[in-house]
């Protein structure tokens, strides 16, 4: 769907109106995108001063949080929209949850780099496992934006499809975990935290998959949320 | 109305009168004749136009007009106008296609928008750093599209001319421009500085490591030097070498602390304290600091706003002592050093002003880079580093704020830093 969709009212405040609040929605994203590459930066160079940034970062995304809420409960109490504008603000409530969840993952794994940092001198726990699910979650953040900026449900459905992988690193690092820890209990809390990162990343992935979701939901009219199925998941372009 | 146009009205209308009146001798009524030479006129003008214009369209010549007579000069007239106009329309063809060929060549990003920040136009290498495709974007918002924080801060106020921002995922520095080139419309140009930062940020790690390198020997030779200075000597040429040994040590050992500080600035390394400063004290203090020089021009402070300032209080004291420091160098005796704060449009505005010196307006822009001189000689006679003014500058874009010098030869020079945080 081109966005020229939402700028087709007899009103050109509405039409102002619900740019706006694209805008902001993107904003936020960018904010999280913004924390989540932080803390990932952070993370590999164990920079706590960096992982402090990111923390006091959250509070940011909640303030705009509430601001878009506002915005779109002013819009479905004066301007009652309908069809495609009913599921665009739909979409946008559901959005910025998912995006302000994905700030409060980013945010503990901010907390947990300065948990885990070490003092000068130790040897650091090799994070080469969480460089790669790290990329590939920052990709999914990124490209599920960009689905939402351009309202492209095919590349919408491709990220969807692409979550299956960080399921698959986050199985791989967990087995991983399990192993290190049995064969040497003094690593179990360094490993438990390298789990929670883990955690929670794929959790960023999922809520990067959730907005791809309502994309589709807002282009298409169809929700597939909860569909196993991923034949029906294909055929909706 | 023009000699020529009455000529050819009068010459037709004696024809058309003229074939009237043999008519009418055949015809025995004038009305006839009249209504019937007219009407064959009218057709033939008819014909006339239509056939140039099916000429001009199709681009075929008529040669049944012959070359004579009004409507055969209207026919060249109005061939030579098209002959032209095809001239200048293919040339603009050219021009609009050399233009676009030259843009789409760029290996800076270019985006025109509007004042909704709308793309009307980008170029190839839009697509390459921001992933905006010139084909099914135009029409996109730019903020949407391109999300860092700083550019959408940025955009909102790009009053600074430019904007450095890491693309982290992509392990890149992108510097982002806009310029405004009409009411409604702005060029945004975004291009890959990363060679430019990496090669800075090589220099800065440089400077860095060898100042502090260079300190530890140096605090050696000082040590010593100074031990030296304190023995007895049988001659006086011996004590006064081991007295330029202890000054150039001194010298040098400032150059290295100057150094060290810059390079921290520059880096950003560095933790800014926000507290509240509170302008008379810190004036106050200044002045104080410079009691030791005796023989100085005379210090006149203006501070009569009741505005304060959230900023890190001693970077504050660093950048007015160093400005501070230049003016009582450069400033004889009897001139007058003014020392004044007052409210500006964007936050706060610190002045120093001398009677001093002064420099050619072509050296302002330059002095402010590190270790330039005016005059290479002046470093000897006045003991500076050279890094004083470039201290400033960066310690002032680190607060937010920025500087302008104002100079003019034996007449003085005027230091304004602009900070931007106030408490009213």
């Amino acid at each position: 769907m081109h966005k020229k969709k939402f700028n087709q009212h007899i009103s050109r405040k509405f039409n102002e109106e619900l740019e706006s609040i694209r805008s902001k929605v993107l904003n936020m994203g960018g904010l999280v995108e913004d924390m989540l590459l932080n803390a990932l930066k952070a993370l590999y160079s164990n920079d706590t001063q960096l992982a402090e940034i990111v923390i006091k970062k959250d509070q940011e995304v909640n303030v705009i949080e509430l601001s878009i809420d506002n915005d779109c409960r002013k819009i479905l109490a004066t301007r009652a929209p309908a069809a495609v504008d009913l599921r665009l603000i739909m979409a946008t409530v559901k959005t910025i949850t998912d995006l302000e969840r994905m700030g409060d993952e980013a945010e503990k794994i901010g907390k947990t780099v300065i948990s885990l940092a070490m003092p000068d001198g130790q040897e650091k726990v090799n994070y080469h496992e969480l460089v790669a699910i790290g990329g590939h979650v920052q990709k999914m953040v990124t490209r599920s934006l960009d689905a939402f900026a351009r309202f492209d449900s095919e590349l919408a459905l491709e990220i969807i499809k692409s979550d299956e992988v960080v399921d698959n690193f986050y199985e791989t690092i967990y087995r991983n975990s399990i192993t290190y820890m049995i064969e040497d209990p003094m690593t179990i809390t360094r490993r438990l935290n390298v789990m929670w990162i883990a955690r929670s990343l794929e959790r960023i992935g999922d809520h990067s998959k959730n907005i791809c979701e309502y994309v589709i939901y807002t282009e298409k009219g169809t929700d597939i949320r909860h569909s196993e199925d991923s034949v029906s998941k294909t055929n909706i372009s | 109305m023009s000699f020529k146009f009455l000529k050819v009205l009068t010459t037709q209308l004696l024809f058309l009168l003229l074939v009237a009146w043999l008519f009418w001798l055949i015809t025995n009524s004038l009305l006839i004749a009249i209504v019937t030479v007219f009407a064959f006129y009218f057709l033939w003008t008819v014909i006339v136009l239509t056939s140039i214009r099916e000429s001009i369209e199709k681009d075929v010549k008529i040669t049944w007009l012959g070359t004579r007579g009004f409507y055969s000069e209207l026919y060249s007239d109005i061939q030579s106008l098209t002959k032209n106009s095809w001239k200048y329309r293919k040339k603009f063809v050219v021009l609009f296609n050399e233009v676009n060929a030259l843009a789409r060549s760029l290996p800076d990003a270019a985006l025109i928008v509007d004042d909704r920040y709308l793309i009307q136009w980008c170029n190839k290498a839009s697509n390459d750093l921001l992933g905006i495709n010139a084909q099914s974007d135009v029409g996109q918002r730019v903020d949407q599209l391109v999300r860092f924080p700083a550019f959408i801060a940025f955009l909102s106020n790009p009053d600074n001319g430019y904007v450095d921002i890491e693309d982290q995922a992509n392990n890149r520095h992108l510097r982002f421009r806009v310029a405004n080139y009409a009411k409604d419309k702005a060029l945004i140009t975004v291009r890959n500085v990363t060679q430019q930062v990496k090669t800075a940020q090589v220099r800065q790690d440089f400077i860095a490591n060898a100042s502090h390198e260079l300190k530890t020997p140096l605090t050696t030779i000082k040590g010593y030097s100074e031990l030296i200075s304190d023995a007895e000597f049988e001659t006086k040429e011996a004590s006064q070498i081991a007295t330029v040994i202890t000054a150039q040590a001194d010298r040098m050992n400032k150059i290295i602390e100057d150094l060290l500080e810059l390079s921290k600035i520059e880096s950003r390394n560095i933790t800014l304290s926000n507290e509240i400063v509170n302008i008379e004290g810190l004036f106050a203090q200044l002045i104080e600091g410079f009691a030791y020089i005796t023989e100085r021009p005379e210090t006149i402070i203006e501070s009569a706003h009741k505005s304060q300032l959230i900023a890190d209080k001693q970077l504050m004291y660093s950048i007015i002592e160093n400005l501070l420091s230049n003016a009582y160098h450069y400033t004889p005796q009897t001139g007058q050093v003014i020392l004044r704060s007052s409210d500006h449009a964007e936050g706060m505005m610190i002045e120093v002003i001398d009677t001093g010196m002064g420099m050619p307006s072509n050296e302002v822009t330059r002095i402010t880079e590190r270790f330039y001189r005016i005059d290479k000689g002046r470093s000897i006679s006045t003991g500076g580093t050279g890094l004083g003014l470039s201290i400033v500058k960066h310690s002032l874009e680190l607060l937010g704020g920025y500087l302008e010098i104002e100079s003019e030869v034996n007449k003085g020079s005027t230091f304004r830093c602009v900070f931007k945080s106030v408490v009213r």
